[in-house]
């Protein structure tokens, strides 16, 4: 990895590369004008590039500022996503795709546990009344008196 | 006046009315420190309750609710930094840091008082100048609007974290992800791509949650969640005295608190602006004016005084477009315009004849309101000092099961879920590059009104932009934020090459 790339720089060209996404790409393409593009003016597509136009000079400035960098700059470079935190992600993304198979009670009774278990709680006397009191307290609390219309599932 | 203030007092002080204003005081710190559950469904909730109920007593509980509320969202910012509203994510900048300290008892203290004080100030002050208030708002057309809105922005975004350049930035991911959805004047859709859902937008609340409860778990995660912290923690807020509060101290941060509600009153009479933007603007006077800036956002309590006194005093000043114009504020006093109606009472300038005495005992009810955060919120403090004693891998499973649940509750979605992770995950990366998320959040709230209002300056223009520097309001605004700007980019340089010499 380039020694000179300092996270300001990295994070800079980051947002420059999205910005210029944005104006030649992803606006054209997800902004819908229904009278055309003679009618773009002050039509939906004024703001998103405004903004994205603001974003790529501001993000320039940024890559400028930051400059090439001192020697040893490089390794300040944060570490993203590390076992930990990817594991958590797809824990959680697990429970949302779990919700609408098998339930939201069924779903929170098996999330709840394994998350506490993950987290590194060991102690019984913690995880099971916390496990079954607080999902049935909210499935109550949210669907009783609130009235939300909480997942029933498809499985069960 | 003083005939109808009599009137209003001696309709409001019922046993039955001041238990209704304090029973939803109650629900409005319970619901408020809970993120996930927000003021608006807590109030959007109750109005069918109020059905049967005569309309003192129905709008005082609903007040409650709204004033408590704002006082609640800031123990769960200061406890474990996950604001429970939106504008309570100014409190968390030093609130936390404080409680981190073991210093959390003092830091709501300091809230609370702040926030009872401001709000109290407030009030006397819509008693008072309710209509020259309002007439005053009606001059601000959209290029003053705008203005005002960069300028708050600029602001925010100025000192909100370390560097103006990442804080602009985040801004502009904020006013970025605000335009996802249906354009507001044409309504044609935006980044839909196709799906549906996404049509209505990005919510605030998964965007909330997900940029400060959710990342704020993953960074946690991250660092390890040792039992060491928390004992240190405990240990510490079992010294009484380093957590109590004098009154020789908390004076000294009583002219950031008046000058909080000063700010809340006038920002507050301005539709749509709402409580965040004026606790960040008071943070951030309060923060270039102290003798020790450099103590902002480490756990300095002036910080959370000035977050909560501009939040706080922004619910009587919302209340000011309601009642005169018929014009909602912000989206709580949405809901109340239709508790309003519910009750055969149509706000606007009819109110103030038709409806006087209502109006003054409402106006009371709010003073009854500030009592019971004082009073309740006592209470609360010591109840909410119980949760620093949880160890936090068993307080984050529990706070994601209620942001799961939380956030599919405002729109029954999951879609909403899973927007929610997005910016859950994008706050994680953030954070690690170090770019502050108060921006993004203010941005993406104020991003409607500022691309409705440049729109609408344009097209009144014809296109030319010389409408935002033919009124004076307007330049005074843009010329604050420009020279502002200036005088950060070039402090910041200076110090830039300071370093590198």
């Amino acid at each position: 990895m380039d020694k000179r790339m300092t996270p300001d720089r990295l994070s800079g060209l980051v947002l420059l590369g999205f910005s210029i996404l944005l104006l030649t790409l992803i606006i054209p393409k997800g902004v819908e004008t229904a009278g055309g593009p003679s009618s773009a003016g002050l039509g939906p597509a004024f703001m998103p590039r405004l903004v994205a136009a603001l974003m790529g000079c501001l993000a320039l400035a940024l890559v400028f500022q930051a400059g090439p960098g001192r020697p040893g700059q490089a390794g300040q470079r944060p570490t993203l996503f590390p076992a930990k935190i990817l594991l958590t992600i797809l824990v959680f993304v697990g429970y949302i795709i779990m919700v609408p198979l098998a339930g939201y009670l069924v779903s929170t009774l098996v999330f709840l546990p394994g998350v506490l278990l993950f987290f590194g709680v060991r102690k019984r006397r913690v995880i099971i009344p916390l496990s079954i009191g607080l999902p049935l307290l909210l499935y109550w609390f949210f669907s009783r008196v609130m009235y939300v219309l909480l997942p029933a599932g498809i499985l069960v | 006046m003083l005939e109808q203030l009599l009137t209003g007092i001696q309709l409001m002080l019922t046993w039955q009315n001041v238990m209704f204003a304090l029973l939803g005081v109650t629900v409005g710190i319970f619901v408020g420190s809970i993120p996930g559950l927000t003021v608006t469904m807590a109030i959007a909730i109750m109005v069918p309750i109020t059905f049967k109920m005569s309309p003192i007593p129905a709008i005082a509980m609903l007040l409650g609710v709204y004033k408590g509320g704002m006082f609640g969202g800031s123990l769960s910012a200061i406890l474990i930094n996950t604001p429970g509203t939106p504008a309570a994510s100014a409190t968390a900048l030093d609130g936390y840091p404080m409680a981190r300290k073991g210093l959390g008892l003092k830091a709501m203290k300091v809230s609370k008082y702040s926030s009872v004080i401001a709000d109290t100030c407030t009030d006397i002050v819509l008693i008072f100048v309710a209509p020259p208030l309002a007439l005053m708002a009606l001059k601000f057309g959209p290029a003053e609007l705008f203005s005002l809105i960069v300028f708050s922005l600029t602001i925010i975004a100025a000192v909100s974290g370390q560097s103006l350049l990442k804080g602009l930035l985040a801004a502009t991911l904020g006013l970025l992800f605000a335009t996802v959805g249906m354009d507001p004047v044409t309504g044609d859709p935006r980044f839909g791509f196709g799906h549906v859902e996404v049509l209505k937008g990005i919510g605030l609340i998964p965007l909330l949650i997900g940029l400060f409860a959710i990342s704020e778990i993953l960074v946690k995660v991250e660092g390890g969640l040792t039992e060491k912290l928390d004992n240190t923690l405990e240990s510490l807020s079992k010294q009484a005295e380093a957590n109590r509060l004098t009154w020789k101290e908390f004076k000294t941060y009583l002219p950031t608190v008046f000058r909080g509600a000063a700010l809340g009153t006038f920002l507050g009479a301005i539709p749509g602006l709402g409580s965040t933007v004026t606790a960040f603007l008071n943070y951030g006077i309060a923060k270039k004016r102290s003798g020790r800036p450099e103590r902002f956002g480490k756990g300095e309590p002036e910080g959370v005084a000035a977050a909560e006194a501009g939040n706080s005093a922004v619910v009587g000043a919302t209340l000011i477009p309601l009642l005169s114009l018929g014009i909602p504020g912000d989206i709580i006093t949405a809901v109340l315009l239709g508790a309003f109606m519910i009750q055969g009472i149509a706000p606007g300038p009819t109110m103030f004849t038709e409806h006087v005495n209502v109006v003054y005992a409402l106006f009371i009810g709010l003073m009854v309101c500030n009592m019971g955060n004082l009073i309740i919120g006592t209470f609360s403090i010591r109840a909410a000092g119980n949760v620093l004693r949880i160890p936090k891998k068993v307080l984050y499973p529990v706070i994601l099961t209620l942001c799961f649940v939380g956030t599919y509750a405002v729109d029954n979605s999951l879609f909403d879920v899973q927007v929610m992770l997005f910016f859950g995950i994008s706050g994680y990366v953030l954070r690690k590059f170090d770019y502050p998320l108060a921006p993004l959040l203010i941005a993406f709230v104020l991003g409607p009104m500022l691309e409705n209002s440049l729109r609408q300056a344009l097209i009144i223009s014809d296109g030319s932009y010389g409408i935002f520097v033919s009124s004076p309001i307007s330049v005074v605004f843009l010329a604050v934020a420009l020279v502002t700007s200036l005088f950060i980019a070039a402090k910041a340089l200076t110090q830039n090459r300071a370093g590198a010499s």
